[in-house]
C-alpha cells in the first residue's frame, strides 16, 4: 500500500513538473508559422523587397485602373453602371458604392477611402520594411533598394494625393500600423503639410528612380517629375481658385504663382530631358472610310495593348490576360453585348460629338442637329445627327473614340470573332441590310446616340474581364496640356506651350491653333480646356479638373439655375442635373464626405463644413 | 425538476438555466485606416453574453373507458443580456446590457397627405405620400441618432415558444393536434413584395404595389408613395409588426378497422387516415411567414398548407 502511494506521488510530480515547465514557456501564442513565410525570414535579399513592392503595386492599381467611373461626374461621359465586385480587389471593390452623376456624389466614397488607406498601408509596409535593410546591406545592394523604397514612396504619394483632392485635411501616417489604437485617435493632417509630404515622396522618388524603367509597369524618373507637377498644378489651382468648403485652408496667390512655376519646371523637364514622344510619333495615322472599321486612327490604338509600355505611358498600372485573375474589365465597361457580351458601363453623352473640331476649319463644326429616325430626311439632311455625312473630316479622335449611326465594330463571342456589327441608335441586335449586304446591329445600351469605340478592343481572343491593356495614370499627352495651363497661368500663351497643343491637335489631324485662339490667357485656357475634354474622355480627369477648376457652375448651371439636359441624337431629353440646386449641393461636389461610420469610433476626426 | 402527481397521470418537468458565455470570439472592429489593408480583421475575445431562461413541459394522460387522451404543453423562456465588450459598440442592435440583436428603429408619425403635413413635420426632404419620421432627439434633423431602442424586444429571435400536442383515442378512432407558437419577438414588414421603390426593370409588382400606395387619386392608401423618399423602405414602426403567433402545425384523424374484419382477408391491420399541415396561423404579422428568421427576402414563399390522406395496411 505505501508503495503504491509512492508511485501515484511520483506520477504527479513528474506530471505536474511536465505541465508547468512546458507553461512557463515565454509568448507561447507568439511563435513563428511552420507553414507560411514568416515576416523575420523574410526582408533579406533584393527579391524579396521586389516581390513585396509588387504587392504594393497590384494594391493600388486597384485604386486607380477604374478612374473611368469617375468621368461620369462631369458632362460628356455616363457612367451607366458598373461592374465592380465588392471584396475583390482586382474587380474593382475600391470603386463599389460610389456615385457617378454629375451631382450628389460626394457622400459615396466612405470605402473608396478606406481602400486609398489599404494602399497607404500596403506601401509603408514596404517603406519601412526595405528601410530596415538598407542598415544592414550590401553596399552592391544599396541603389536596387533605394530605387524600390522610390517607387514605394511614388505609390504612396500617388494615394495621399488622390486622397487630399477628394477630401482636403486627411489622417497622415508613415508608419507600419500594429494595432488599432495606433491609428483609431488620429486627427486630420492640414493640407498644406500632407502635400509637402507628398512632395517628399515623389522627390525621393524623382532622385533615386531609373531614367527608364527595366521593366513594363514600373516607374521611372519621368513618372515621379509628372505626379510632383500634378501635385504642385492642383495646389497651385486650390491656391488660386480656393476651396471655400476646406475650411482650414487659406487660398494665397503667391503661394499659387508659386505652384505653377515649379509645377511648370517639372513638366518641362519631363518633355525635355527624356526623349519623350508621343505614342506614334503623335502622327494622326489613317482615318480610314466612314463607316468602315478596318482602318482606323493611330489615338484609337494608343488605348489598345499594342501601346503598352510606349514612352508616352509615363506611368502605366499592368494587367494580365486570360487566366491571370488580373485582367482590366475596360472592354466589358466600355463594349457593347456584341463584344463577348460586354455591357455599356460606359457611354459618351450626345454633347461630346460637337466638342470634336473639323479638320479642314481646326475649329468647331457647325452644331450637329438632333433629328428623330421617324423624321424625313432624318439620314440625309444637312448636319443631322443622324446623317453619317455630318461626322466626316472630323478629328481623327472623334471616330478613334465614339461610333455613332452606322459606325463599325467587331463583334465576338466566345473568344471568336463574329465579323464587322454596324451600331444603330436604338436599332438592337437586329438585321439591317447595308448596302445589299447584311449585318446584325450592335447589341448595345445607350441613352445618347453614341458608344465607346476607345478601349474596346478590335480583335477577337480575350473575354470580356481578361483585358491585357496597361492604364496610364500618367500619359505625354496630359503632361503637355498640364504644362501648357501651368504656363498660361503665369505669363498668358506662350509659344512653346502652343507648340505643344499643336502636336497634341495633330494627333487628330487638326490644323495648329489660329491665332485668335492663342491671343490671351482666357482664349488659350478654353483651348487647353478643350483638348483635355477630347483628348482624355475617359480616362477620370474630367471631374477632378472641374474641381480644382472651380468649373461645375460655369459647364452646368448656377445655383437655383433652371438645369442643363442631356440629350440624344433624337433630340429627347434624358437627363436633367443641377435644376433648382441649392449651394449646398455644388459645395458637397467639390468636396468630399468624412466617412460617419469613422467620425462615430473617433472623436478627433472633424467632418467637412457641407456635410455636417 | 421532473415531477410526478396522481398517479403519474400528471407529471411535469421544469428547467431553470443562467449560462454566461465569455470570450465570444469575433472578428475585431477596426478604423477604415486599415480595413483596405487588413481584411478579414483579426479575431478577438470579444464579449461575454448572458442567456437566462426557463424550461417547463407538463403532461396529463388518463383513460376513461374507451376513451384515451393525452395533453402535452411545453414552453420555453429565453432573455439574453450582452455584459462585456471590448471592441468599438456603434450605434446599432447590439449594446451593453441589451439583449442581443435587441429592435431598434425609427418611429413614424404616419403618411404625409398635404404639403401642410410636410411642413409640420421636421425637414426631412419628403413630399406628401412620404412616411413621416419622428425627431426623436429634437435636434431638427432625421438622422441614425433617432432611432429608438427596445430593451424587451429581440429583433431576431422569440422570448417564449410554446407548444401543445393533444392525443385523443376512441374505439378505433385516434385524433392528435399539435399547435405551436412564439411571442416576443418584432420585426419590420420590408421584403421585395411590398416595397415601395421598387425597380424600374426586372421587377413583376404586385396589385398590391398598385391598389395600396398613397398617391393623388388614393388619397388614403395604406401605403407610402411610390418611388418616394427612402423614408419608406427604412426600419420605422410604420412597418413594424409584432412576430407573435399561433399556428395549428398538424391534424391528424384516424381509423383503426377492427381486426376482425381485418382476419377475414387476411390482413394484419389497416389504418385509414387524414392529415392536414398548417392548417392555421393566427398572427398579426402582415407577411408571409411570422416564423421565419433572417432577411425576409429569403424567405418569399408562403407556408404550405398541405392536406393527405393515406391508408396503412400491413400484412
Amino acid at each position: 500500500m505505501r508503495k503504491i502511494t509512492f508511485n501515484i506521488l511520483v506520477i504527479f510530480t513528474l506530471v505536474g513538473l511536465a505541465l508547468f515547465t512546458s507553461s512557463c514557456t515565454k509568448n507561447l501564442l507568439e511563435q513563428q508559422p511552420t507553414v507560411d513565410l514568416a515576416s523575420s525570414s523574410f526582408w533579406n535579399t533584393e527579391a524579396d523587397a521586389t516581390t513585396a513592392l509588387m504587392g504594393s503595386y497590384s494594391a493600388v492599381r486597384a485604386l486607380f485602373d477604374r478612374d473611368y467611373y469617375f468621368d461620369g461626374q462631369g458632362e460628356y461621359y455616363r457612367t451607366r453602371t458598373t461592374n465592380t465586385s465588392s471584396g475583390d480587389m482586382n474587380l474593382g471593390a475600391p470603386y463599389a458604392g460610389g456615385s457617378w452623376n454629375p451631382s450628389g456624389y460626394g457622400g459615396s466614397f466612405d470605402t473608396y477611402y478606406s481602400y486609398l488607406y489599404g494602399g497607404v498601408n500596403r506601401t509603408n509596409y514596404v517603406i519601412e520594411n526595405v528601410k530596415k535593410m538598407l542598415t544592414t546591406a550590401k553596399p552592391a545592394s544599396v541603389a536596387n533598394l533605394e530605387a524600390i523604397i522610390g517607387e514605394a514612396r511614388l505609390l504612396r504619394g500617388m494615394v495621399y494625393f488622390r486622397l487630399i483632392s477628394m477630401w482636403g485635411d486627411v489622417p497622415y501616417f508613415t508608419k507600419i500600423i500594429q494595432a488599432d489604437a495606433e491609428v483609431s485617435n488620429l486627427s486630420r493632417t492640414p493640407i498644406a503639410q500632407v502635400k509637402d509630404s507628398i512632395l517628399a515622396d515623389f522627390t525621393y522618388a524623382y532622385d533615386k528612380l531609373p531614367v527608364r524603367a527595366a521593366i513594363s509597369g514600373r516607374a521611372a524618373k519621368p513618372a515621379a517629375l509628372a505626379f510632383r507637377g500634378k501635385l504642385q498644378l492642383f495646389w497651385a489651382c486650390w491656391n488660386k481658385n480656393g476651396w471655400p468648403e476646406l475650411e482650414t485652408f487659406k487660398p494665397d496667390a503667391a503661394a499659387a504663382t508659386a505652384a505653377y512655376t515649379a509645377a511648370a519646371a517639372d513638366f518641362n523637364a519631363v518633355i525635355n530631358n527624356y526623349g519623350l514622344k508621343l505614342f506614334r510619333n503623335g502622327d494622326p495615322g489613317d482615318v480610314g472610310t466612314m463607316g468602315d472599321a478596318t482602318v482606323l486612327p493611330n489615338y484609337f490604338y494608343l488605348f489598345m495593348p499594342i501601346a503598352n509600355n510606349d514612352p508616352e505611358m509615363i506611368m502605366s498600372f499592368t494587367h494580365g490576360s486570360t487566366g491571370s485573375g488580373q485582367g482590366e474589365e475596360l472592354m466589358r465597361d466600355f463594349g457593347s453585348r456584341t463584344q463577348e457580351s460586354s455591357v455599356n458601363a460606359a457611354a459618351p453623352r450626345y454633347e461630346i460629338a460637337d466638342r470634336y473640331q473639323s479638320t479642314i476649319t481646326g475649329d468647331f463644326a457647325t452644331k450637329l442637329i438632333p433629328t428623330a429616325a421617324t423624321a424625313t430626311g432624318a439620314r440625309t439632311k444637312l448636319n443631322s445627327a443622324l446623317n453619317p455625312a455630318s461626322y466626316a473630316n472630323r478629328d481623327y479622335r472623334m471616330k478613334s473614340t465614339i461610333m455613332w449611326d452606322y459606325e463599325m465594330n467587331l463583334g465576338m463571342i466566345n473568344l471568336v470573332s463574329t465579323g464587322f456589327c454596324p451600331f444603330i441608335y436604338k436599332t438592337i441586335a437586329a438585321n439591317v441590310n447595308i448596302n445589299g449586304v447584311n449585318y446584325i446591329s450592335n447589341n448595345s445600351s445607350s441613352n445618347s446616340g453614341y458608344i465607346f469605340r476607345k478601349f474596346v478592343r478590335n480583335y477577337a481572343g480575350q473575354g470580356r474581364s481578361d483585358g491585357d491593356y496597361s492604364w496610364p495614370v500618367m500619359r505625354l499627352a496630359d503632361v503637355y496640356l498640364m504644362y501648357a495651363e501651368a504656363t498660361n497661368e503665369i505669363n498668358g500663351p506662350q509659344a512653346d506651350a502652343i507648340a505643344l497643343l499643336n502636336k497634341i491637335r495633330h494627333r487628330g489631324n487638326l490644323p495648329a491653333l489660329a491665332p485668335a485662339k492663342t491671343a490671351d490667357k482666357a482664349t488659350f485656357f478654353s483651348a487647353i480646356e478643350q483638348e483635355r475634354i477630347v483628348e482624355l474622355v475617359g480616362e477620370g480627369q474630367r471631374s477632378f479638373d472641374l474641381r480644382r477648376w472651380r468649373a461645375i457652375e460655369r459647364v452646368w448651371c448656377p445655383p437655383y439655375g433652371t438645369g442643363v439636359w442631356r440629350i440624344d441624337t433624337w433630340g429627347a431629353n434624358q437627363s436633367q442635373y443641377f435644376l433648382n440646386t441649392s449651394e449646398l449641393t455644388y459645395q458637397q461636389c467639390y468636396i468630399f464626405r468624412i466617412p460617419p461610420g469613422e467620425r462615430n469610433r473617433n472623436s478627433n476626426l472633424t467632418q467637412n463644413k457641407p456635410w455636417m | 425538476m421532473d415531477l410526478g402527481f396522481l398517479k403519474n397521470r400528471l407529471t411535469t418537468e421544469f428547467d431553470y438555466y443562467d449560462r454566461l458565455t465569455t470570450g465570444m470570439n469575433q472578428g475585431s472592429s477596426l478604423s477604415n485606416l486599415l480595413t483596405g489593408a487588413y481584411t478579414p480583421a483579426p479575431r478577438i475575445n470579444i464579449g461575454n453574453l448572458r442567456n437566462r431562461g426557463i424550461e417547463g413541459n407538463v403532461t396529463w394522460k388518463d383513460k376513461t373507458g374507451d376513451f384515451y387522451y393525452s395533453i402535452n404543453v411545453n414552453a420555453s423562456y429565453n432573455t439574453s443580456q450582452l455584459e462585456k465588450w471590448s471592441g468599438y459598440l456603434g450605434r446599432g442592435n447590439t449594446f451593453l446590457n441589451m439583449p442581443y440583436h435587441f429592435l431598434y428603429g425609427y418611429i413614424d408619425q404616419g403618411i404625409a397627405k398635404t404639403w401642410q403635413d410636410v411642413y409640420n413635420a421636421t425637414p426631412q426632404g419628403i413630399s406628401p405620400g412620404d412616411v413621416i419620421l419622428k425627431d426623436l432627439n429634437g435636434d431638427g434633423r432625421i438622422d441614425g441618432n433617432d432611432q429608438k431602442a427596445y430593451p424587451n424586444i429581440q429583433r431576431d429571435r422569440p422570448t417564449t415558444n410554446f407548444g401543445m400536442t393533444t392525443n385523443l383515442s376512441w374505439k378505433g378512432f385516434d385524433l392528435s393536434i399539435l399547435l405551436q407558437g412564439s411571442a416576443g419577438r418584432k420585426d419590420y414588414w420590408l421584403n421585395y413584395f411590398n416595397t415601395t421603390n421598387f425597380a424600374s426593370t426586372r421587377y413583376a409588382s404586385s396589385w398590391t404595389q398598385l391598389d395600396n400606395p398613397w398617391s393623388v387619386s388614393n388619397p388614403n392608401g395604406i401605403w407610402p408613395r411610390l418611388g418616394g423618399s427612402g423614408n419608406n423602405t427604412t426600419t420605422s414602426t410604420f412597418w413594424l409588426d409584432d412576430m407573435s403567433y399561433l399556428r395549428l402545425k398538424n391534424i391528424q384523424l384516424g381509423y383503426n378497422m377492427p381486426k376482425k374484419w381485418l382476419q377475414r382477408i387476411g390482413v394484419e391491420n389497416v389504418r385509414i387516415y387524414a392529415t392536414a399541415e398548417n392548417l392555421l396561423t393566427l398572427t398579426k404579422f402582415r407577411g408571409l411567414d411570422p416564423a421565419a428568421t433572417g432577411s425576409q427576402n429569403d424567405n418569399l414563399y408562403p407556408v404550405n398548407k398541405s392536406f393527405s390522406i393515406g391508408i396503412n395496411i400491413g400484412l
